[in-house]
């Protein structure tokens, strides 16, 4: 699987201790689902197409907005559903990623405007962020997966403002986690977090589940 | 059944610069078994100074550095 080219292209991920290139063959045959292509969302993806997930599932019918959204959906894409302007622009980050479009799953999470679910072949739990304004909720979840707890946390928080900063953290921190998994390395976030444009402050387990 | 020193695998890097020479015996030390003999061939400074460190780095066992002056062998057993 890592031939010439993919050696060349994922060179600086065989050079960590962490990955080498059994676990980059391991995330080139994994998929990640990634439901909620907000800003926290396109961050996701996108750093996991860099990283060589294999096979993304894109789910976000929703159209672009005007002026466009975070890495993967440009200005020129308004108003095409997320997911497929979203997979358009990962076929070009990157070949080797496969792209499908999913259709949502109906639940809680859609409440939620910029809210970004993300699980997968052989990943136990999930990775769940919401994002508003400068703040971002998130938490790797066993299990279930509590849209209560990271609605109320942030509803606790004054939203306000657009700016995407804990966005862009909390897709990247979803998308690390996620890798870890992948890599089956035990989560380094368990529980729910909030963050504030610092370093995340735990917020302890969710009382609606059983996560740790 | 192999000698003490005699490689399970022979990876030439004489044709890649840093970082991939170093990507290169790495990928080669993965695909043998714990105490086996990877042979590395390299050529220039820079992999003489750095693989040989690197490798110890990783915990692998350096058994023979041989410089020479165009082409340079290195012997390296897999650590756990």
């Amino acid at each position: 699987m890592l031939d010439d080219l993919r050696i060349e292209r994922y060179a600086r991920h065989i050079l960590l201790r962490e990955v080498g290139g059994v676990g980059q063959e391991r995330i080139l045959s994994s998929t990640v689902e990634v439901e909620g292509l907000g800003e926290a969302g396109c961050w996701a993806a996108t750093y996991l197409a860099l990283a060589g997930v294999g096979r993304l599932l894109l789910v976000d019918p929703r159209p672009v907005p005007a002026g466009g959204l975070g890495p993967l959906l440009p200005f020129s894409e308004e108003g095409r559903p997320r997911d497929r302007a979203a997979a358009a622009s990962i076929g070009a980050l990157n070949p080797d990623v496969v792209t499908s479009v999913g259709a949502p799953v109906p639940g809680e999470m859609r409440e939620i405007a910029e809210t970004v679910r993300l699980g997968g072949d052989g990943i136990q739990g999930v990775y769940l962020v919401a994002t508003r304004g400068e703040r971002a909720v998130g938490g790797w979840i066993d299990g279930h997966e509590c849209v209560a707890c990271v609605e109320a946390a942030l509803e606790a928080e004054d939203a306000s403002g657009t700016a995407p900063p804990a966005a862009a953290l909390a897709g990247s921190t979803a998308a690390s986690e996620i890798l870890a998994a992948i890599l089956q390395q035990a989560p380094r976030r368990r529980g729910l977090w909030l963050h504030r444009l610092g370093e995340p402050e735990a917020i302890g387990a969710c009382p609606h589940g059983d996560a740790a | 059944m192999r000698g003490v020193s005699e490689p399970a695998r022979v990876v030439d890097v004489r044709a890649h610069v840093c970082p991939m020479t170093w990507v290169r015996v790495k990928l080669g030390l993965e695909a043998i078994r714990e105490g086996e003999i990877l042979e590395v061939w390299m050529r220039g400074d820079e992999p003489l100074r750095n693989l040989p460190r690197s490798a110890a780095g990783e915990g692998h066992e350096v058994v023979l550095c041989e410089p020479s002056e165009s082409d340079h062998r290195l012997l390296i057993r897999k650590g756990g």
